[in-house]
């Protein structure tokens, strides 16, 4: 027999390990919740193709002596890879290095934090075998497996050595392993037959018995696997005692159970800045009156057919009502793959300050807005307001705009170039016309696959002269770089009717993220002096016109501020607030029309209300200033306008004095 | 393409999008693997090497090279490449952070060592100090057509024995550039172009070391 000291971690204590857990499940049964996650989880990742003959069974048996829970799949690979001797067999196989390293399930079984696992793979940091031992009274498991790769059969168990604190591990293959578990086990448990895993949890801890017994473990099932269980049908059961129950699909998800009216499908959604990453599906319901059963509450981040997180609705939409929305939200695997990388170890959240998560949470936020606008929940829209109003509100913007830059808030749009307005003159004799360009949709984004139309310039000359030209016409990306180009001389005249360039470009994948600009150029190929008033030299040129398009990505906003906009909102606590853009590059400065304040101001007094969006627009940017400092510093790089010192205070009362002493300073310089 | 920022031994990823996938990342682990392994090997040599514009030469050339491998011109990122460049040079080679200028690719530091290598170093050495070829760069009008360029050298050889600093030639060059300033050289002939350049009219005057424009000769 081989005893192996777990390689890793070893001093880790498994209370630190269950209490990461246990911050994310706020309920008496939270063991109980994790143990079905995690053993599930590590099932389902093991199953075989698709999961068609998956199958997994948490049992709990109790008989004199004999008190064990556990959990049995079927239709997996089973334990695969090496059967270690020692340690530095585990670490061999688990090492980075081994391409072999996502088959070697029984060294990432006996590891601690190590794993064999890919991104792409459901777990994948090893925390879950902590969970089966923290199960136990006794702080020990058992486990078999027969594997699929070569019908070899392992027993072993795994135990939290009292005296040394150690949690130690034993390892037996065949023969040997069919002796142990009758030695183990007598009569009460048979060797495995079919292919697959199984753990068992001695003398399991109350609190799982109780769930199993009770039926509780069966809607923490439901609730966290409703996807697989709707799609793969997938069969997962309890068995108490001998008596099997088969875990039924959800009632609740997907959201078309409810068989409510006022659910939305928002079907597939491309990332914004990356093409290649999708949303599949976010689904959203809302249930009015009704409430929501507790497990299902706010939005399920789904995962390899698991919901990782319940992210929760309230804190996406401030509204009375958002508490009554629920949904889900599916990715597609690439997207998956890249949100795995921002996941909590436990499995349970994701780093949402990160990208593309923060990304991910934007996009449900906009999809709540417009399924709570479908449904009449919220009835603001942007109001029209007058020509005079809307004066005011560009002014305001321009100048809040300008305060933003000071404090090196530019949003993404402060590169404004100069125009070169003489060539921009249609009234020129000597031009090009671009004006068969034509976008695919309303803005200047487009996706790969799109087709732009009419990117060809024609030449025109309203003089009686014919003169010799060279059109040259090419598309740049944002590094300059030339990527096609058509050049053509001309004998130009007024009768002259020629296009340069193309009749459409397809937006292929070449296109990566960015700007791109079709540009076309008039070069004069003699010297031109027309009645000695048009002049040119050899080489000049004449004219430039130019198009952009921006592939897979929005075009930049002028500045931090992308707009003011008027609403109507009858909720007191809405006056003047600021939102982030739906671009996600920007924000816009809201105002309430029914506020006492700002009513008494409409139409009557454009000054004032000038001064009042400046200074509570002031106040967001301080503040907006100060949040981005303040993650600068964290970071390590140098704030922008801030001090330290003012932005490692934490009082409330200290941080308002000293926006409101800095805008004080900023009004101060307006005034002057 | 993914960019590697590399600040207090942290590394940080960015890219245009503000995603990236796998593959962007192990190539872009690849290629600022490759920016550091060659910049360190070069340190030693040139910790020993007293001429600047050698120096720069030299750091031109590893980064011509890269570039040209990876094709990295042709990327949108090419900018952020240029700025990211300096978390990987070694301080012997360069002890200062990235100065404002360099954040413009165009006018940064090591993008200009590498089109300096456009030109072989007999060319280079010809033209002057580093300054002056920086000067040079600033005007990209000059840099643009390789005609003009060497019409420029053949005129700044001449000014040798004035012995100009660049500051001295900065209206000059200026004066080139603004000759051309909107005018496609390509389509004209060298006799053409020179003869739109031997336009400029100026003399220098060697005592206060400047250069005099529209100079009528009595």
């Amino acid at each position: 027999m081989t005893i192996l000291v777990q390689p890793q971690n070893r001093e880790k204590e498994l209370k630190t390990i269950l209490d990461g857990y246990k911050k994310f499940i706020n309920h008496t049964y939270w063991l109980s919740d994790i143990f079905q996650k995690d053993g599930i989880q590590n099932s389902w990742g093991a199953r075989v193709g698709k999961g068609k003959n998956w199958s997994c069974k948490i049992f709990y048996s109790k008989k004199n002596d004999y008190d064990i829970a556990g959990l049995i799949d079927h239709g997996t690979t089973g334990l695969t890879g090496i059967i270690p001797n020692n340690e530095n067999d585990i670490r061999k196989a688990l090492d980075e290095n081994n391409p072999f390293r996502d088959k070697e399930r029984l060294s990432a079984f006996l590891s601690q934090d190590w794993s064999s696992k890919s991104w792409t793979d459901l777990g994948s940091r090893g925390r879950g075998k902590a969970i089966f031992i923290a199960s136990s009274k006794e702080k020990r498991i058992y486990f078999d497996s027969l594997r699929v790769t070569d019908n070899r059969y392992v027993f072993g168990s795994i135990y939290l050595d009292k005296n040394t604190k150690e949690i130690k591990e034993e390892i037996l293959s065949d023969e040997q392993a069919y002796n142990k578990i009758k030695e183990t086990f007598g009569n009460n448990i048979q060797s495995l037959k079919d292919y697959g895993t199984r753990i068992f949890i001695i003398r399991p801890e109350e609190e799982l018995i109780e769930a199993i017994s009770k039926g509780y473990i069966d809607d923490f099932i439901k609730s966290t696997w409703w996807e697989i269980l709707e799609k793969y049908k997938a069969s997962i059961e309890i068995v108490l005692n001998g008596k099997s129950r088969k875990i039924e699909n959800s009632q609740i998800l997907p959201v078309n159970k409810m068989q409510i009216k006022e659910t939305y499908h928002s079907g597939l959604i491309k990332l914004p800045k990356n093409n290649e990453l999708k949303i599949k599906n976010i689904s959203l319901c809302y249930l009015g009156d009704k409430d929501i059963p507790e497990f299902y509450k706010g939005i399920s981040i789904q995962r390899g057919g698991m919901a990782i997180e319940r992210y929760q609705t309230e804190k996406l939409l401030d509204e009375e009502f958002s508490e009554k929305i629920f949904g889900s939200i599916e990715m597609e695997s690439e997207l998956e793959s890249e949100m795995h990388k921002h996941e909590g170890p436990e499995h349970c959240d994701f780093r949402w300050v990160e990208n593309p998560p923060a990304i991910i949470l934007k996009i449900i936020k906009q999809e709540i807005k417009k399924f709570a606008q479908k449904f009449k929940l919220i009835e603001y829209e942007d109001i029209h307001v007058d020509k005079k109003q809307r004066e005011t509100e560009l002014n305001t913007l321009k100048e809040l705009n300008d305060f933003a830059n000071k404090i090196g808030l530019k949003g993404l749009g402060w590169k404004n170039k100069k125009r070169n307005v003489e060539n921009r003159d249609d009234n020129k004799p000597l031009r090009l016309s671009f004006s068969d360009f034509e976008l695919p949709g309303t803005s200047p984004r487009v996706e790969v696959g799109d087709l732009i139309k009419g990117t060809y310039v024609k030449p025109i000359n309203e003089t009686d002269k014919k003169i010799q030209v060279l059109v040259r016409i090419f598309i740049l990306n944002e590094s300059k770089k030339e990527l096609c180009l058509q050049e053509k001389v001309i004998q130009l005249s007024n009768a002259t009717i020629e296009k340069i360039g193309w009749e459409e470009i397809k937006i292929s994948e070449i296109y990566t993220p960015g700007k791109y600009i079709v540009r076309a150029k008039l070069i004069s190929l003699e010297n031109i002096n027309i009645k000695g008033e048009i002049n040119y030299e050899k080489g000049d040129e004449i004219y430039i016109a130019s198009r952009s398009f921006y592939v897979g990505i929005d075009p930049k906003s002028k500045g931090l501020f992308e707009d003011i906009k008027a609403q109507k909102d009858l909720s007191k606590d809405k006056y003047i607030w600021v939102e982030e853009s739906n671009s996600g590059e920007g924000f816009i400065l809201y105002y309430n029309l029914l506020h006492p304040i700002i009513k008494k101001l409409i139409d009557k007094d454009q000054d004032s209300l000038k001064e009042l969006w400046i200074r509570e627009g002031l106040i967001y940017l301080l503040q907006i200033r100060f949040s981005e400092d303040q993650s600068l510093l964290k970071e390590s790089q140098k704030p922008v306008y801030f001090n330290e010192k003012n932005l490692k205070e934490n009082n409330l009362n200290v941080i308002i004095n000293i926006l409101l002493k800095h805008r004080s300073i900023f009004l101060w310089g307006r005034e002057k | 393409m993914v960019t590697i920022f590399r600040k207090n031994n942290k590394l940080i990823y960015k890219s245009k999008s503000g995603l990236m996938n796998k593959k962007e990342i192990t190539k872009a682990e690849k290629i600022y693997k490759e920016l550091s392994i060659n910049l360190s090997s070069l340190e030693k040599s040139l910790s020993t090497e007293k001429n600047v514009l050698r120096k720069w030469y030299k750091v031109g050339f590893v980064l011509k090279k890269l570039v040209k491998k990876y094709k990295l011109e042709e990327l949108n990122e090419y900018e952020s490449f240029w700025i990211s460049v300096y978390d990987y040079v070694p301080k012997l080679i360069q002890k200062n952070t990235i100065p404002k200028r360099s954040i413009n690719w165009k006018q940064n530091h090591f993008y200009q060592c590498m089109q300096m290598t456009k030109y072989n170093w007999k060319t280079v050495m010809s033209i002057g100090n580093w300054s002056i070829w920086r000067e040079i760069f600033d005007n990209k009008k000059i840099i643009e057509d390789n005609r003009i360029l060497s019409w420029v050298i053949e005129k700044l050889k001449k000014f040798k024995k004035y012995k100009l600093g660049h500051k001295d030639i900065r209206p000059f060059l200026y004066a080139v550039s603004n000759r051309l300033k909107k005018i496609d050289t390509s389509v004209l002939t060298q006799k053409e172009l020179y003869y739109k350049l031997d336009q400029i009219n100026f003399r220098i005057d060697p005592l206060n070391k400047k250069i005099e424009f529209n100079y009528v000769q009595k």
